[in-house]
């Protein structure tokens, strides 16, 4: 991919959209777009769907809380990331959450996309979701049994970071919820994904848990424990309305025996005083709460950008997309988040980063790993590979 | 990683591994625990390795595999595999060249690490480079790999104990559904209606025969009332009363009958059926099944037999009033006896409680019991005074004579019976046989009681009528020796009680 195939406008304007297109597409006339909108932004989808129509331009995208420019993070604005050449896109709404329903799904998932999958030996099945989806570790387990390692995984969830219903996810023609957008890259040799929690010392039962929502913390209601810590770390009383902003301080760790923690966010509270996460959390698995745990934000970006150099080479004047966790950014603060960002841009030389704030992650840390939905993430790829 | 975050690794995969009830699903998910657990990309399982042979490889069947889809199309097949790297205990291996013998991509994976089952297999994590991790992989699940192996023999006693229930249900299933076929077969070859009907009275089976009769068809008829349906509006309460019974306790005043009853066609026709009725319980409720003929042909034929059987009865009336006529032409005498005769037996087998059907063949008999007298001369029989010893042989011979008149024509009564007894005594001292009791059939008991009571009585070209109390005097000096108790008290009674009149046309 050549240079400027990812510019972003500080506003979506129709006629300006448009030049850009059409000059892209003079170099590229197979070529298709990937459209990144703050929440902000959301009404110009169908800006964006205009002009790429008229153009005759395929697009996917999606909306997510905010953008990421370089070291900044944006509210306005639009990223378009270029293909040059359109890739294999499919976009599903609704996903179910029944047994019989979902395997049909996957299996229309896995049937279409399989033809397109053979002819270069790194793919990357870029998934992006509606963060509403509940059952997203479900399907990347399912996804996994069913394309191995014929493909890398990476992705991101998108969304409101009110964790209001939104539809959030578009193609040319629809806008939809509930659904989760795949794209096939390739050549493609995947993404890298960090967060530097440390494990902590101190673990705290999560006792019972159903899908994404955890009951009991200790054999104690899950809101209870919560309200207890939080007056005692922060002298805060935890309230429906403030919890967002609290939990992300108490994030639930499931612990892995390599050492790294799968971490989920609480992001808000149940009607019956369950906590309810982006992500699922096994049944009945016992989880660890990490208290405030310390981030180590300059081993993140190290290992980020190592893996990263490790499958793409010289990183410096490359194209690179990234997707930002809204709760870490809300854990470490928007100053000390600002700064993970700009670190990134430091070290990695001229590149110029592309990206979101996202609201869960899909990857793995190391190539070829397991593929695994995460939260308080970064998770880094090279945009366009020659 | 302290103690702590080791327990809480292996209670993860230890919940999975006991949430499984189906090998497949237990070995693939315990892959898929570890491989998140671990952070290599690939697993494999087999089961049940052979011994280790002679020679590097073994031939072992590949019973999961995750994450490598070249491998995971060897899945249930047997494959060769080194045997250095299936059998062994717990080990990382790393640079091995013994992963270059799998049949995938080569140099995908250059590192292993082996995790016997207990004597079931071995699970094989693969990977391209040694995954980050500070735990010692080796020792940290064998404790679940034991748990493992465990769960996989109840896995599999339970899916082979499935498997029977499911062959046994499915056995179950096709005989039920033969069954079904054949009963739907019968009901809609059946010439009868076959109806069924829920705890409610409403229709859930009715069968073509039921169309044909009725005239409802099946999506008309099913889910009615039936009583609504096709009993005539005088049989309804009736119905309704013996069903709610019926839906207690499957009992009813025509279950396990047979009864004939009237019932409605659609188009308010009446026909005649027979209904034949049995209960059923099924899933605790009391169900009914009908079988219902249409029985207007046999009313029918019936109503002709029973015009032409009152034909033959007239005619064979007439018969016998002929020849009793023709008696009556040669002897005024006898045939005016056997006319009274008969009424008054008659009047004695009515007393005494006797059928009708029977009565009229005592009747019959009697107008005719003295036929065999056709054969004396009329001369002895009008002539006054006494007779001599040879004139009396030829009069007692009259019982047989008649008999042997009568014997061969078919009537549905013991006439000629009658005849050849109607002289009999109970004790013997009758003519011809000489019978003795019960020897003597009843209608003969009682026509020798009116016969004797009618010859004292009337006139005589002989002797004067004597008259109706010496009849009864006669009678009762005998009862219990030559005539019947019970016949000699109902005529007694008759006589004196009813004023039975020996006057045929009495004023």
């Amino acid at each position: 991919m050549s240079a400027m195939a990812m510019q972003y406008f500080d506003r979506v304007d129709a006629a300006t959209v448009a030049a850009v297109l059409q000059q892209w597409r003079k170099a590229h006339p197979a070529m298709g777009v990937l459209a990144l909108l703050p929440e902000g932004e959301k009404e110009q989808v169908g800006t964006l769907q205009r002009v790429c129509t008229q153009l005759n331009v395929p697009l996917v995208g999606a909306v997510f809380p905010a953008l990421v420019e370089q070291g900044v993070f944006r509210s306005n604005g639009v990223w378009l990331l270029r293909f040059d050449a359109m890739p294999y896109a499919a976009l599903y709404e609704n996903v179910p959450t029944d047994p019989a329903s979902l395997t049909a799904l996957l299996d229309t998932f896995t049937d279409d996309i399989k033809p397109h999958i053979n002819t270069h030996k790194d793919s990357t099945l870029f998934l992006l979701f509606d963060a509403m989806v509940p059952n997203i570790g479900t399907m990347l387990d399912e996804l996994y049994l069913r394309l191995a390692n014929r493909v890398h995984y990476m992705g991101a969830n998108a969304g409101s970071e009110t964790f209001q219903p939104m539809p959030c996810l578009f193609d040319g023609t629809r806008i939809v919820s509930n659904g989760v957008l795949a794209l096939l890259l390739k050549p493609h040799r995947g993404a890298i994904l960090e967060h530097g929690y440390s494990v902590p010392q101190r673990m705290i039962t999560a006792t019972s848990t159903v899908g994404n929502r955890i009951q009991q913390i200790d054999w104690r209601p899950a809101f209870e424990v919560y309200q207890e810590m939080a007056r005692a770390q922060y002298g805060v009383e935890v309230t429906r309305e403030n919890f967002y902003q609290v939990a992300v301080h108490f994030p639930v760790g499931i612990v892995r025996a390599n050492g790294v923690i799968l971490v989920r966010i609480p992001v808000a509270l149940e009607e019956d005083g369950s906590l309810f996460c982006v992500g699922e959390v096994a049944p009945n698995s016992m989880l660890t709460l990490l208290q405030a745990p310390a981030v180590d934000s300059v081993h993140t970006l190290d290992t980020l950008l190592s893996g990263l150099s490790g499958l793409y080479g010289d990183l410096s004047m490359r194209d690179l997309l990234l997707f930002y966790c809204a709760g870490r950014r809300l854990h470490l603060g928007v100053a000390a988040a600002g700064d993970e960002l700009r670190g990134l841009e430091q070290r990695t030389a001229g590149a110029r980063i592309a990206g979101a704030l996202s609201l869960g992650e899909i990857g793995s840390t190391t190539q070829w790993g397991y593929p695994l939905f995460h939260n308080a993430t970064l998770v880094a790829s090279v945009w366009g590979e020659n | 990683m302290n103690r702590e975050h080791v327990m809480s690794v292996l209670y993860d995969v230890t919940m999975v591994i006991g949430g499984e009830v189906a090998v497949k699903p237990l070995l693939t998910k315990t892959l898929q625990r570890l491989l998140y657990h671990t952070s290599f990309p690939t697993g494999l399982l087999f089961l049940d390795i052979p011994a280790a042979a002679q020679g590097e490889t073994v031939a072992a069947q590949l019973a999961a595999a995750v994450g490598d889809y070249e491998l995971g199309e060897c899945v249930g097949k047997v494959i060769d595999a080194p045997v250095a790297l299936l059998h062994g205990q717990a080990e990382l291996q790393e640079h091995s060249p013994l992963l270059a013998q799998l049949p995938c991509s080569p140099g995908t994976y250059q590192t292993f690490l082996r995790l016997p089952i207990d004597g079931m297999g071995v699970i094989l994590l693969l990977a391209p480079e040694t995954p980050h991790t500070e735990l010692p992989l080796t020792n940290v699940f064998q404790p679940v790999m034991a748990n493992l192996a465990k769960a996989i023999v109840l896995c599999r006693n339970n899916e082979a104990y499935t498997a029977v229930l499911i062959s046994e249900r499915d056995v179950a299933r096709r005989a039920r559904a033969v069954s079904e076929e054949r009963f739907h077969h019968l009901a809609a070859a059946a010439q009868d209606a076959i109806i069924m009907l829920d705890d409610d009275g409403r229709i859930e089976y009715w069968n073509p025969s039921a169309e044909r009769l009725f005239g409802y068809g099946r999506e008309e008829a099913m889910g009615a009332q039936m009583h609504d349906l096709i009993a005539p509006a005088s049989y309804r309460a009736d119905f309704a009363r013996g069903f709610e019974a019926f839906r207690s306790s499957g009992q009813g005043p025509i279950v396990g009958k047979v009864v004939e009853l009237e019932a409605l066609r659609k188009d308010g026709s009446t026909l005649p059926i027979e209904l034949s009725v049995s209960a059923m319980h099924l899933n605790d409720r009391w169900h009914a099944a009908g079988i219902i003929r249409d029985i207007s042909g046999r009313k029918a034929d019936e109503a002709a037999l029973a015009h032409s059987a009152g034909q033959l009865q007239r005619a064979l009336q007439g018969v016998i009033q002929a020849i009793a006529t023709t008696i009556e032409k040669r002897d005024p005498y006898t045939a005016g006896h056997q006319q009274t005769t008969a009424r008054l037996a008659t009047a004695i087998a009515t007393e005494m409680g006797w059928a009708p059907d029977r009565i009229e063949g005592l009747r019959l008999g009697a107008m005719i019991h003295d036929i065999g007298k056709i054969y004396v001369p009329a001369e002895i029989l009008s002539r006054p005074g006494a007779l001599t010893e040879s004139e009396f042989k030829i009069i007692k011979a009259h019982p047989s004579v008649g008999y042997d008149i009568v014997k061969d024509v078919e009537f549905p009564w013991p006439v000629a019976a009658m005849i050849l007894q109607h002289h009999e005594r109970l004790d013997g001292s009758g003519y011809p046989a000489g019978l003795v009791g019960d020897e003597i059939i009843p209608e003969a008991r009682i026509l020798s009681v009116a016969d004797v009571v009618e010859a004292i009585t009337s006139h005589r070209p002989y002797r004067p009528a004597l008259g109706v109390e010496v009849g009864l005097a006669e009678i009762l000096k005998f009862r219990g020796t030559l005539f019947e108790p019970a016949v000699v008290d109902a005529c007694v009674r008759i006589i004196r009680e009813h004023h039975f009149s020996f006057d045929p046309n009495p004023k």
